[in-house]
């Protein structure tokens, strides 16, 4: 869903929107004075952290055998499953899945790894009614419009926009700015949908390989719907998903909902192991998993870059970022904004296409901080921004490194390393530059657009050390 | 083999593994909390998510419902086999008691347009997140916890667990995993529109617990 215009403008048209500033700041320093109440204790976080951290790293250095597992048990519990290198074959999977089961309307929860695939603009294309079910996914689609953040898909819209969309779509229900009425309103139109889809599609948050067994994290309740009461259930699932055991599942839900909401626990947990049994009486009676590679394996195979698969989609790091609270989700024109986009997307879409994607980063290092499963964000930002522009290593796993390579930069950063390695060349420059200073240009493209221009001082720090006496300056 | 398993597969084994991954899985320390403090942790979490919660001598259960639900004006509500026996002869005749006995699609227009409220048991509940945990039967559909529009849960006080983990551990979950479990906290909720809560988007909009003490 890349943007047409480049992202320098994109990034101009967000920092022009003072609305769009107002939103997302406020939503963002609610999120993490939220998240902030529920680790009193920094012992504790430390140690869940360490806790989560470890368990995502088994996953990851297990992961073949682990999926094989998941697969077994799935399979065991009826679930079929099947596997899909790029995001074409996986959208082509379901596409035959709901079309041998004539399904023709779909229910879908809340899923990043399906706005990943493109799932709606495909199945829409093949004639396939797919409704977003999730509060918030449900408004973008109207409003014809993607997340602007991977929990809290519409967050950059106020209430009177959201009001406007929802009433020129449903004149039936008198015009409101009350959450409630809205709510309940979204409450009547969708649960006709529940009731009447041929299936419900849903992502993972968690995989566990040792009982066959996915699980969804939510509060709304449409996640249960969709998984529950149309007869067939597709799920889809990154690779990296997987769990080993049962047991690993507390330590991560506790750590991801109070990272992601500021919640202790979400209203709803769901855990399925199973399509209906033969004695149910409800549940979907056929349920298949998509296990989606889309890029991953590379970067599991790249040892350096390998930690940006532990991610467990909390968005913590998105909501602390000061780059994201000042653009907002959408000048990244990726699924997936905020520090973990800029680390996974160029990755994923190669360096070609992304790679100026790195530049959105302060290098504050607060999401360093903040990840549940300490990915270490803001080294591997800086690792891929030096990707852009050199590397070898990682030519095997990247597309595009080197390629945002600009001849005259590396030329001017050739000068500057010889003269700064030579003491002779050094002094003779410093001196004909403060000579010289005051011929030093009035602006300077783009930096003195909105700073002062700077120029040279006319007194070296070298003179102006000599001056005052110090020694062995 | 499909094709892309093996392409998948054999691009993830030729990493060499690191070994050094041992988990460290910080399980929550067991506090030793008495029954008493239990059901205290469980309701004050239950509340802070806008659930109802009654804690009563499981003998005054019929009581507390031909009380409550005329006062809700619940007409009918929706129950397994087992429930309903048991309450079959002490519910007042004002309240319908609809069993969930015929699979769900014929079942699906009255339990989504005229049930108003069900009553579930459970396996447990989680004191430290306030939690109750349903593990859905024949006898008690998935779906029975989750449409109508006023959930109540019985608890039994002897089955609060402290933790999430401590209730998967006791009761031995891995060994025989559910069809589907559920941890319920509170009523359907989202703050999708400006971060302003709002209750029973599309699953219950009232979550009622009674804790049945012996």
């Amino acid at each position: 869903m890349l943007q047409a215009k480049p992202l320098k403008s994109r990034v101009d048209d967000a920092l022009s929107n003072e609305q769009l500033h107002t939103n997302f700041r406020s939503a963002m320093s609610y999120l993490v004075e939220k998240r902030s109440q529920q680790f009193p204790d920094k012992e504790d976080l430390i140690n869940s952290r360490n806790a989560a951290s470890s368990i995502r790293s088994n996953s990851l250095a297990k992961l073949p055998e682990l999926l094989i597992k998941l697969e077994e048990n799935l399979e065991k519990n009826n679930i079929k499953v099947h596997w899909a290198e790029t995001d074409d074959e996986a959208n082509n999977i379901i596409y035959q899945i709901l079309k041998e089961a004539n399904a023709k309307t779909v229910a879908k929860g809340k899923s990043m790894v399906t706005e990943e695939i493109e799932l709606n603009e495909f199945l829409d294309s093949k004639g396939i009614d797919i409704l977003e079910t999730d509060l918030g996914e449900f408004l973008v689609q109207l409003a014809n419009e993607k997340p602007s953040h991977i929990v809290m898909p519409a967050i950059h819209k106020s209430r009177k926009e959201i009001s406007r969309v929802f009433a020129d779509h449903f004149p039936e229900f008198p015009y409101t700015e009350n959450v409630d009425l809205i709510t309940q309103q979204a409450r009547k139109i969708l649960r006709d949908r529940f009731r009447q889809a041929d299936a419900g599609i849903s992502g993972v948050n968690f995989a566990v390989a040792e009982t066959g067994t996915i699980c969804l994290v939510e509060n709304e309740g449409n996640g249960r719907m969709c998984t529950t009461a149309p007869p067939l259930h597709i799920a889809v699932a990154g690779i990296e998903k997987v769990v080993e055991n049962l047991s690993d599942v507390p330590t991560l839900l506790n750590i991801l909902t109070k990272s992601a909401t500021g919640q202790e626990i979400t209203t709803y947990f769901n855990m399925i192991s199973s399509p209906r049994k033969e004695d149910e009486k409800d549940g979907p009676s056929s349920m298949h998993v998509v296990l989606l590679d889309n890029g991953r394996s590379k970067i599991h195979q790249n040892n350096v870059m390998q930690e940006t698969l532990k991610c467990i989609r909390c968005g913590a790091c998105i909501n602390h970022c000061p780059v994201y609270t000042q653009l907002g989700g959408h000048a990244y024109g990726t699924v997936y904004p905020g520090p973990i986009g800029i680390t996974l997307e160029p990755q994923q879409k190669g360096i070609t296409e992304l790679g100026d994607l790195t530049s959105l980063c302060s290098l504050c290092g607060a999401c360093g901080e903040v990840c549940p499963v300490q990915i270490p964000l803001p080294r591997l930002i800086n690792q891929l921004r030096s990707e852009t522009v050199e590397g070898d290593y990682m030519k095997q796993f990247i597309e595009g490194v080197g390629s945002q390579r600009k001849p005259i930069e590396s030329f001017t950063w050739q000068i500057w390393k010889y003269i700064y390695s030579n003491s002779f060349l050094y002094s003779i420059c410093s001196i004909v530059i403060t000579k010289l200073s005051f011929l030093s240009p009035k602006r300077v493209g783009g930096w003195s657009k909105y700073r002062v221009t700077p120029s040279p001082s006319k007194v070296s720090l070298k003179q102006l050390a000599k001056q005052a006496g110090i020694k062995n300056e | 083999m499909s094709k892309s398993k093996n392409i998948i597969l054999e691009r993830l084994k030729s990493k060499i593994h690191d070994s050094s991954h041992e988990k460290d899985i910080a399980l929550m320390t067991i506090n030793g909390w008495t029954k008493s403090e239990m059901i205290q942790m469980l309701s004050d979490k239950l509340r802070l998510s806008k659930a109802e919660v009654f804690v009563m001598p499981t003998k005054e259960l019929s009581n507390w419902l031909n009380e409550e639900l005329p006062k809700r004006e619940i007409k009918n509500i929706l129950s397994g086999t087992k429930i309903a026996e048991e309450l079959n002869h002490s519910l007042t005749s004002s309240i319908e008691l609809v069993k969930y006995d015929s699979p769900y699609e014929p079942f699906s227009e009255k339990l989504f347009n005229e049930i108003e409220a069900s009553i579930t048991g459970t396996v447990g509940a989680i004191a430290y997140s306030g939690s109750i945990v349903l593990h859905p039967t024949p006898d008690e559909p998935r779906l029975m916890s989750l449409v109508p529009d006023i959930h109540i849960a019985l608890v039994y006080e002897d089955n609060i667990y402290e933790s999430f983990d401590q209730i998967i551990s006791t009761q031995r979950w891995s060994e025989n995993m559910p069809t589907n479990a559920l941890l319920i906290s509170g009523p359907s909720k989202t703050a999708d529109i400006e971060q302003v809560l709002a209750y029973g988007v599309h699953g219950p909009k009232e979550l009622i617990v009674l804790v049945l003490t012996a």
